[in-house]
């Protein structure tokens, strides 16, 4: 499940990167919302968000990519509790409806303030999938993963989004945690950098795996992001392929 | 007409209850304890019950009973009011407020001031005050409800020497919660007790007996007719405010307020009306949630407490001066007060919550501290609490702010402090907060972090607010010793509203008093340069985890703020702030740099007195008023970090 920052590095570069994505054999995709003040990202993503900014790309644009992607591939909306509440949860649901996108994450929107933004999701016809953190007690986890939709999210790392060089050392137990609190499929994100990665985390039980900062660093540095993009996203689909 | 209530307290029998009622009392008083000689047989009870309660407050009175056993009395009586008499504590009185459905009316003996600020740990119903002092309470009980009872038998009480206590002692009540008088009251004194305290009612039991539970019509009248005669005494400063005749009458949202002048005893509060919460990455959720559970111990163990106090005293040098500005004074033809949280320990309010919040991190096991800073106000404190509590402490501050605050910058890396610079956006507080919150979430297991405003998700704003309410708390003292009233207006300059709420929170009671933030205004209002979301009103946000004022676009990206004054320079502001704007409890304003700096010069000259940029916007709005004639003004700190800036603008 490949993460891709709307309008970055520019509108038309993000859908072309989102259907190579789609090309390379993704199952769903992650999409980010630029945001003023992503407070659980790290810097490469910070930094995608401030440049989409900057070319004036917020939720409309993002939207815009959205309602493209969905009609290829399962899109799932990454987007901070601002965004979400600013124009009224109503309103903004019906607007992400009509992109037929299938998801929504709000990262800064925990259990306690979940349930007027599920009960609207629900009305629009769009899954609220839920985070899980490795500081999650059990008794959080379980009521996490009863209330997940579409997917849940379980977060393997104590941090902001980012690459890391090895998975954390809890994360089989994370993943172990996840999927025994739920019954809908655990996908694992942050910190997957790498094909080895990605196999680790399904052989740990993962049902997905989401992968990020990696792909938004290479959208950045290189001259043909989507080719850049859809090349690392081949080689992780091939290794989950080989190793399942 | 503030007309005081009665309650007759060991009523045993209907007959005599029939009669209290007749003449108009407010509430009947049952005593359910088993070494009461006036102890009411739960038959009759019933019978009673059943004949008044739709008439008047049924009281049950209890001693240190099982939960189970008041629970069900009170159900089968169905009670209005349980009044607990012992030694239960503030939890239980909200689970018998839980369980029962009653309202909880907690009693307390009063032997010395101790005892009056003691019971305003208790967000009951009513706070009763009985006489009676500590060594009684240690000895057996042989009475409740009228504590003079233990050691005279009732003989000497209708003479009204040594069976009440020293009604002055409530000169320090501060609590809103409404105040039954109780102890020794009789028909000959009531009168005299109503003027002086101005309770919300009155509690006689053995003041108007023939024999211990039998009641005495002729002075049951008695009573009753002194209270009526004595509705026209003016309003004091002492017990309920005038206008306060209906059980506990203020709204859901006073009854918060109120709540916020004591230190939390239950759960923290969450929200303030529709503000607040807790928007932040699941990562963090059990941080905060031990957060508040450390909080909430910290703050009901005495330890936790005197070591604050202490440190509050002997380091940061509190209690700060209340200063009347003589020339200032002059100058505006009325009496201008500063509160001088610039003579603090490192120059500001800040310390007051950086100080706390390092001991509680220090009792939670953390060895690590991070902090965000704009003025670098609260950035040296934190790092000055750290070096004192041996804490590693890093501070993160924007690139702009390193520039205007320089001399801060220095202290805290001489404090031993890491100041790291944050280059993202505006590089101002709004960066230096949201990288702050990012360092958190990777480092939570061993750090906390010290927020230095009263912003931020739940429990934050909470613990910052009671932790600067020492600010206000003080300058209420300070100023009805100096003046013998109240100020008109209490003002106070508001970045994330920490020492405006500090100062505000003592006063939130006082109908009367205006309280007034004000706000960065930048270039102007009218231009988007400024730092007044308050002020500017428009649609709620979300901001570093709370709900709040804030200045964003349609979409909902935050904007930029700006203020010359680091401090105020922030798109946000505290969730109680915005709620106490919607109720109309504080009113908010915006005051440009230039108004600004001129206040910042015209202090200087006129008393000596250098104030930080921030504070000057407080002082800016005053000086612009006329008329009013006793302002009191938060000098929330000074201004030595801002020459430079002050200087560079001539
Ligand atoms: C002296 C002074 N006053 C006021 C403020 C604003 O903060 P608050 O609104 O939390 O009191 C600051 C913040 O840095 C400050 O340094």
């Amino acid at each position: 499940m490949p993460y891709l920052m709307a309008g970055f590095p520019s509108l038309r570069e993000s859908i072309e990167i989102g259907l190579a994505c789609v090309e390379a054999g993704a199952d769903v995709i992650e999409l980010g919302v630029p945001y003023s003040d992503p407070l659980a990202d790290g810097p490469v993503i910070h930094q995608a968000a401030t440049t989409a900014l900057a070319a004036g790309i917020s939720l409309a644009g993002a939207l815009e990519v959205a309602g493209t992607l969905a009609q290829r591939i399962p899109v799932v909306l990454m987007c901070y509790a601002n965004m979400v509440f600013a124009p009224g949860l109503d309103a903004f649901l019906d607007r992400l409806a009509r992109t037929q996108a299938s998801g929504l994450i709000v990262p800064d929107l925990p259990l306690e303030e979940a349930a007027p933004v599920r009960r609207a999701c629900r009305r629009a016809g769009i899954a609220l999938v839920p985070l899980l953190a490795p500081t999650s007690t059990p008794a959080r986890m379980a009521q996490i993963g009863q209330v997940a939709e579409g997917f849940l999210y379980a977060v393997s790392v104590v941090g902001t989004t980012g690459e890391r060089s090895a998975l954390a050392e809890r994360f089989e137990q994370i993943v172990a945690g996840a999927k025994a609190s739920s019954s809908v499929p655990v996908a694992v994100g942050f910190g997957i950098a790498t094909p080895e990665h990605a196999v680790q985390a399904a052989s740990a039980g993962a049902d997905g795996v989401i992968v990020g900062t990696r792909l938004v660093r290479a959208a950045a540095e290189s001259k043909e992001p989507a080719q850049a993009v859809g090349a690392l996203v081949g080689a992780m689909a091939a290794a989950l392929a080989d190793g399942a | 007409m503030c007309s005081t209530k009665v309650k007759i307290c060991g009523i045993t029998r209907l007959a005599d209850a029939e009669l209290a009622v007749s003449l108009g009392a407010w509430s009947i008083g049952m005593v359910f304890y088993r070494g009461s000689p006036r102890r009411c047989p739960l038959v009759e009870a019933g019978r009673i019950s059943a004949a008044l309660r739709r008439r008047v407050q049924l009281t049950g009175v209890f001693v240190n009973a099982p939960l189970e056993e008041i629970v069900s009395t009170a159900d089968q009586l169905q009670l209005s009011i349980v009044q607990l008499h012992g030694d239960e504590g503030p939890a239980f009185c909200s689970e018998i407020a839980r369980r029962t459905g009653a309202k909880v009316s907690k009693a307390i003996q009063v032997a010395d001031g101790g005892d009056i600020r003691e019971i305003e740990r208790f967000h009951v119903d009513y706070h009763l005050l009985d006489a009676g002092g500590r060594q009684e309470r240690r000895g057996a009980r042989a009475d409740v409800g009228h504590g003079a009872m233990a050691e005279n038998g009732g003989r000497a009480l209708r003479g009204g020497t040594g069976e009440t206590f020293d009604w002055s002692l409530l000169e320090s009540r501060r609590s809103q919660v409404p105040l039954v008088l109780s102890g020794g009251l009789t028909p000959e004194n009531v009168c005299q007790a109503i003027a002086l305290v101005h309770p919300f009612a009155v509690d006689a039991a053995s003041g108007v007996e023939a024999a211990p539970g039998i009641k005495d019509p002729q002075r049951m009248r008695a009573f009753f007719a002194a209270v009526s005669g004595s509705g026209s005494t003016a309003p004091s400063a002492l017990g309920a405010p005038s206008g306060l005749d209906t059980a506990p009458g203020c709204g859901p949202a006073t009854a918060r307020l109120a709540r916020s002048n004591a230190p939390a005893v239950a759960a923290v509060e969450h929200h303030y009306g529709p503000y607040g919460g807790q928007f932040v990455p699941e990562t963090l959720m059990p941080a905060l949630i031990e957060l508040e559970q450390a909080w909430v111990q910290a703050r009901g163990d005495h330890g936790f407490e005197a070591e604050l106090q202490q440190l509050l005293r002997r380091y940061v040098g509190r209690p700060t001066p209340l200063y009347r500005a003589s020339r200032l004074s002059q100058r505006l033809r009325r009496s201008i007060y500063l509160k001088r949280e610039d003579l603090n320990h490192t120059g500001s309010h800040k310390l007051n919550n950086a100080l706390g919040q390092a001991l509680l991190a220090k009792r939670m096991g953390k060895s690590r501290i991070i902090a965000e800073t704009g003025a670098g106000q609260h950035g040296v404190a934190t790092a000055t609490a750290c070096a004192l509590l041996d804490l590693e402490c890093v501070v993160y501050m924007g690139e702009e702010d390193v520039r205007r605050q320089q001399p801060n910058v220095q202290r805290m890396r001489l404090l031993g402090a890491r100041v790291q610079e944050v280059t993202t956006g505006a590089r101002t507080l709004k960066e230096a907060t949201s990288e702050a919150i990012r360092d958190w979430v990777s480092t939570v297991a061993h750090t906390h972090y010290v927020i230095g405003s009263a912003v931020g998700p739940a429990p934050y704003p909470a613990i910052v607010r009671e932790l600067q309410s020492v600010i206000g708390a003080e300058a209420r003292e300070q100023i009805l010793q100096a003046e013998g009233r109240l100020p008109r207006r209490v003002i106070a300059c508001v970045g994330g509203g920490s020492n405006a709420l500090g100062i505000f929170s003592a006063f939130l009671d006082d109908g009367e008093v205006e309280l007034i933030g004000v706000e960065a205004g930048g270039e102007g209002i009218d231009t988007p340069r400024h730092g007044a979301p308050l002020t500017v009103g428009g649609r709620p946000g979300i901001l570093h985890g709370a709900r709040s004022a804030v200045m964003q676009d349609e979409e909902g990206q935050i904007l930029e703020a700006h203020s010359i004054s680091a401090g105020l320079d922030y798109p946000g502001t505290g969730p109680q702030h915005a709620h106490l704007r919607d109720t109309g409890r504080a009113r908010y304003f915006a005051v440009t740099d230039a108004e600004a700096v001129d206040a910042f010069k015209l202090l200087t000259r006129l008393e000596g007195i250098i104030p930080a940029l921030e504070s000057a916007h407080a002082l800016a709005w005053a000086l612009e008023q006329r008329g009013g004639e006793l302002d009191l003004i938060c000098l929330s700190g000074r201004g030595d970090k801002d020459l430079a800036e002050v200087l560079r603008l001539g």
